[in-house]
């Protein structure tokens, strides 16, 4: 299978107190001097986990795409004017999964949770694998947005974001998944000697901003 | 009454082992004196666990260790799983419930945020005055602040939800009515900033007094 884009994930740290001020501004500079010259393929608040923060994600064919469409929205008077409330930014390129559904605009939540799982140098193989091999049986429970790996950023990790349209909807699919044995795909593969080794996980549930694509 | 926070990071997926190893050694350990709730987060940094024990005073935080380490009954080994431990001693504001075994799960959301220096007094006083309007809409395990550990300058507030669809019904609906988060802004009590806000959600342990 398999697809040419890349995702650019952007976290920003805001101020507390400042995000809807800060949404309201990002909204309105992207309609009026970012959307004409890419569309973003997300923007949510962080809902659970650390606060008072963005989290962007910009689909490109490639970096030079991303660079030349940067370059022409700058002159557009890009980025939008929210640095006053801004504490910290990040930047990192993610690449899919072979097996990775690609993020379109629709509507999927009001809930999404991304999972950040920071694995042993060298386990990236055998974790796309596994994943490649459990993703449909899982899929029938419900859709995934997105698995990716970090190719520039925070190394060794790799991201997967689920969505749902409330919290009794995600105990329920985690409750079939988990009996059925499913899912997660690693703990089925850890007994029959398989497995990828992990350092650390962590998940945040995100909900998007008013004027994101993915709802 | 001070409470100590003891946070593990643990090896991925290993956290069912480890409680069941704390939970064989918890019935000793508790006739020395019983933890307040043990938790594991399923929201934010996953694969941890978060354990409070409430103590009369350092004093009698220490005395209870040495016995229970002298008794051989406690901690239970659970060494080759765990990553990193932490501890932060916290105080109750003024405002804040005495933590109490019984029901006021199974979600639980830990609250963590970071204020200015010396707004702290301004802080406790503005909560206390927005508490009895948020309690009606359900109930508070505890506020508290650090007061010794790695993050000073820091309060936590810990919220008991029977669901998360529950919680976010009842904060829509403390936010719309203005009940709830207490105003920040001079002229509603007093002005004071917070510089980083943070939650996790917990489940609690079969054997936490707290559920």
């Amino acid at each position: 299978m398999g697809h040419s884009m890349i995702y650019e994930l952007r976290t920003y740290d805001f101020k507390p107190g400042t995000l809807p001020e800060v949404e309201k501004r990002f909204g309105e500079d992207y309609d009026k001097k970012r959307k004409k010259h890419s569309e973003l393929a997300a923007i949510w608040r962080t809902h659970i986990g650390p606060l008072n923060q963005l989290v962007h994600i910009w689909p490109y064919h490639d970096l030079e795409e991303r660079e030349r469409v940067r370059a022409a929205a700058y002159k557009d008077g890009w980025p939008p004017r929210i640095a006053e409330f801004r504490l910290g930014m990040r930047s990192d390129i993610m690449i899919p999964f072979p097996n990775a559904p690609a993020l379109k605009p629709g509507r999927m939540g009001p809930y999404f949770e991304m999972c950040i799982c920071t694995y042993v140098p060298g386990e990236l193989p055998a974790i796309m694998g596994l994943w490649e091999a459990a993703l449909p049986a899982r899929l029938k429970l419900g859709p995934l947005c997105g698995v990716w790996y970090t190719d520039i950023g925070e190394l060794n990790t790799f991201v997967h974001i689920w969505p749902f349209q409330s919290f009794s909807q995600r105990d329920e699919i985690r409750a079939k998944a988990g009996a059925a044995g499913l899912w997660p795909p690693s703990v089925k593969s850890d007994s029959d000697g398989g497995g990828y080794k992990l350092l650390a996980r962590k998940n945040t549930i995100l909900i998007p901003a008013s004027f994101s694509p993915l709802q | 009454m001070i409470y100590e926070i003891r946070t593990y990071d643990l090896k991925p997926r290993s956290q069912p082992e480890v409680e069941k190893r704390f939970g064989e050694a918890y019935e000793k350990r508790q006739r020395l004196s019983a933890p307040a709730a043990f938790w594991h987060t399923d929201i934010g940094p996953l694969d941890q666990l978060v354990h409070v024990w409430p103590y009369l005073g350092l004093a009698q935080r220490d005395r209870v260790q040495v016995e229970a380490e002298k008794a051989k009954v406690w901690p239970p080994d659970i060494g080759e799983f765990v990553v990193r431990m932490r501890s932060d001693i916290m105080i109750p504001f003024p405002c804040s419930p005495e933590l109490k075994p019984g029901k006021m799960g199974p979600c639980f959301e830990m609250c963590t945020y970071t204020y200015v220096s010396g707004h702290l007094p301004t802080i406790m006083r503005v909560w206390e005055a927005a508490l009895p309007g948020r309690l009606k809409l359900g109930p508070l395990c505890g506020i508290w602040y650090s007061e010794l550990g790695g993050n000073l300058y820091n309060f936590i507030h810990i919220w008991g939800y029977p669901t998360l669809d529950e919680r976010n019904g009842i904060l829509d609906q403390a936010r719309a009515s203005g009940i709830w988060p207490p105003s920040s802004k001079a002229g509603d009590g007093g002005a004071y900033t917070l510089l980083a806000q943070e939650n996790k959600i917990m489940a609690p342990a079969s054997f936490s007094p707290l559920q």
